[in-house]
C-alpha cells in the first residue's frame, strides 16, 4: 500500500503544478487606519419667518417646522418636518419656510433633492389627489428674501416639483452658500377644489450641502 | 575415513544453520522496521536574493484630503502615510485616513484617499476590514456611528455612491453597535498608472457622545498581479 500510493501523489504533485504556473500571482498587502470623530454638524436647518409667525391652525395659513427625526438602524438622524396648510382652489406661497445655515468652513453649495428619506421612505406619501407642490431655493442669503419668486436675482428659477404625488422634477436648482451664510426655502402649494382637507400630503427631499 | 568426515561434516553443518538462523532473525527484524522508517534525503541548494525598491501600489490623498485637511475647521478629512506597524521588528506603513463625522447628518465624502498603480502590470484592488498587522482589533470604539466604505470602479468616480457613478457597490460596513457587516469591497482591476478613490458614507447619530472620542475600523489594501 506504501508503494502504491507514492505514484497518487506524485500524480496530485503534477496537476498542482500546472494550475499554479498558469495563475501565477503576487499580492501586495497594505495596511490602513481609517478614523472617524463625531462632531456638532456644520450645515444646519432652522424654522423660517413664516413658521414662526404662522402657528395657529384654527385661523390659518398654517406653517410649523419641526425637528423630527429619521431612525436608520438604530441611529438617529435629524429630519426636519414642514406641515404647510393649503386651501382648495388657491395657490399660497410660503417664502420663508426654512433657513439652511453653513457653519462649515468651506464654500457649499446646496441643492434640494426630492427622494426617499434615508430611512427608506417613499418621497411622497398620504393624499395627493389635486395638490401640486414645489420647493425653492433663494440665491441670497439675508437678509431675507422676498415673496416675488419669479425674480432669478432673489429665487433660483429651477424648483423640485411633484404634481399629484408623481415627481416632475427632483432636483432644485443648486445655489452657493458662503460660510456663515444662509440660503432661504420656500414652497409653493397649489390645491385643486377636490383636494382632501382630512388627510396630509407629505412629502420628503433631501437638502445637501456639497463642499 | 569417511564417516568420521561426515560426521564432522554434519557437525559442521549444523553449526553453520545456527548461525544461519540467528542472521535470518535478525535480518527478518530490520525487514520488518524498514519500511516505516525508510528515508531518502536528497538536498538541492538554492538561494533567495531580496532586493528592497520604493512600493509600487501607493496610497495618496485624495481631493478631498488635499481640501479639508484642516483640523481645525469643518468638514475634516485627512490622509497621512506617516504613521507605521511594527512587526517582527519591522516598520510596515501604515496610513491613516480621518474623517470627522456630523452628528444627526449623513456625510458622504468621495475621494478620501486614492489608490494608485504604480507596478507595471495589473492589478486587482480590494479593501478587507480586518486585524492588522500588528493584531489590533478590526473595529475599535466604534458607537453612535455608522460607516460604508467604498472602492470606486473606475477612475473619477463621483456622488452618489452607485454603480452608476463608477462605484463598486459591496462596501465594507461598519455598524452602529461596533459590528463589522461586509468586511471585503469586490475586487476592481486597475491599470498601470491608474488610481481609484475610497470613499465613505457615514451616518451619525444626533445624541452621539463627542466625549466618546474617534472610532477606528482598520482594513488592507490588497492588490494582486493579474
Amino acid at each position: 500500500m506504501p508503494f502504491a500510493s507514492r505514484p497518487l501523489i506524485a500524480v496530485a504533485v503534477g496537476m498542482l503544478v500546472v494550475p499554479t504556473a498558469a495563475f501565477a500571482s503576487i499580492t501586495v498587502v497594505d495596511q490602513v487606519r481609517s478614523t472617524t470623530t463625531p462632531a456638532a454638524s456644520c450645515v444646519v436647518q432652522e424654522p423660517g419667518a413664516n413658521a414662526t409667525t404662522f402657528t395657529n391652525d384654527s385661523t390659518g395659513p398654517l406653517l410649523a417646522v419641526d425637528g423630527t427625526t429619521s431612525v436608520v438602524g438604530s441611529l438617529t438622524l435629524l429630519q426636519s418636518t414642514i406641515r404647510a396648510e393649503g386651501f382648495p382652489g388657491e395657490r399660497i406661497v410660503y417664502p420663508d419656510v426654512l433657513r439652511i445655515f453653513n457653519h462649515c468652513d468651506a464654500l457649499g453649495t446646496l441643492t434640494i433633492t426630492i427622494g426617499s428619506d434615508a430611512a427608506g421612505t417613499p418621497p411622497a406619501s398620504g393624499a395627493w389627489t389635486d395638490v401640486n407642490m414645489s420647493v425653492h431655493l433663494s440665491v441670497v442669503g439675508p437678509p431675507a428674501a422676498g415673496a416675488d419668486l419669479a425674480n432669478p436675482a432673489i429665487w433660483h428659477p429651477t424648483s423640485a416639483t411633484v404634481a399629484g404625488g408623481t415627481v416632475t422634477n427632483p432636483t432644485s436648482g443648486s445655489v452657493s452658500i458662503a460660510p456663515g451664510g444662509r440660503i432661504q426655502l420656500a414652497v409653493v402649494i397649489d390645491a385643486g377644489t377636490s383636494v382632501s382637507t382630512s388627510t396630509a400630503a407629505e412629502l420628503r427631499w433631501v437638502a445637501a450641502v456639497t463642499l | 575415513m569417511s564417516e568420521p568426515t561426515t560426521i564432522n561434516n554434519d557437525r559442521r553443518g549444523s553449526r553453520t544453520r545456527k548461525r544461519s538462523l540467528r542472521f535470518a532473525v535478525a535480518g527478518i527484524a530490520v525487514l520488518a522496521a524498514a519500511p516505516a522508517a525508510a528515508t531518502v534525503i536528497m538536498q538541492n541548494f538554492a538561494k533567495a536574493e531580496v532586493d528592497k525598491a520604493a512600493a509600487c501600489m501607493v496610497k495618496v490623498a485624495g481631493a478631498d484630503a488635499t481640501a479639508f485637511g484642516d483640523a481645525t475647521k469643518l468638514p475634516y478629512v485627512a490622509f497621512s502615510d506617516a504613521g507605521s506597524l511594527t512587526v517582527n521588528g519591522t516598520a510596515l506603513i501604515n496610513e491613516t485616513m480621518s474623517i470627522t463625522a456630523l452628528k444627526g447628518d449623513r456625510l458622504l465624502v468621495s475621494d478620501a484617499m486614492r489608490v494608485v498603480n504604480n507596478c507595471d502590470y495589473s492589478i486587482s484592488v480590494q479593501l478587507s476590514a480586518v486585524a492588522d498587522a500588528a493584531g489590533n482589533p478590526a473595529i475599535d470604539n466604534w458607537t453612535d456611528l455608522h460607516m460604508e466604505l467604498f472602492l470606486a470602479s473606475a477612475p473619477s468616480a463621483t456622488l452618489p455612491f452607485s454603480a452608476l457613478t463608477n462605484w463598486n457597490m459591496a462596501p465594507i460596513v461598519a455598524r452602529q453597535d461596533g459590528t463589522l457587516g461586509n468586511t471585503t469591497t469586490g475586487a476592481v482591476t486597475l491599470a498601470p498608472g491608474a488610481s481609484l478613490q475610497v470613499g465613505a458614507q457615514i451616518d451619525t447619530d444626533r445624541n452621539a457622545d463627542i466625549a466618546v472620542g474617534t472610532g477606528t475600523v482598520r482594513f488592507t489594501v490588497s492588490g494582486t498581479t493579474l
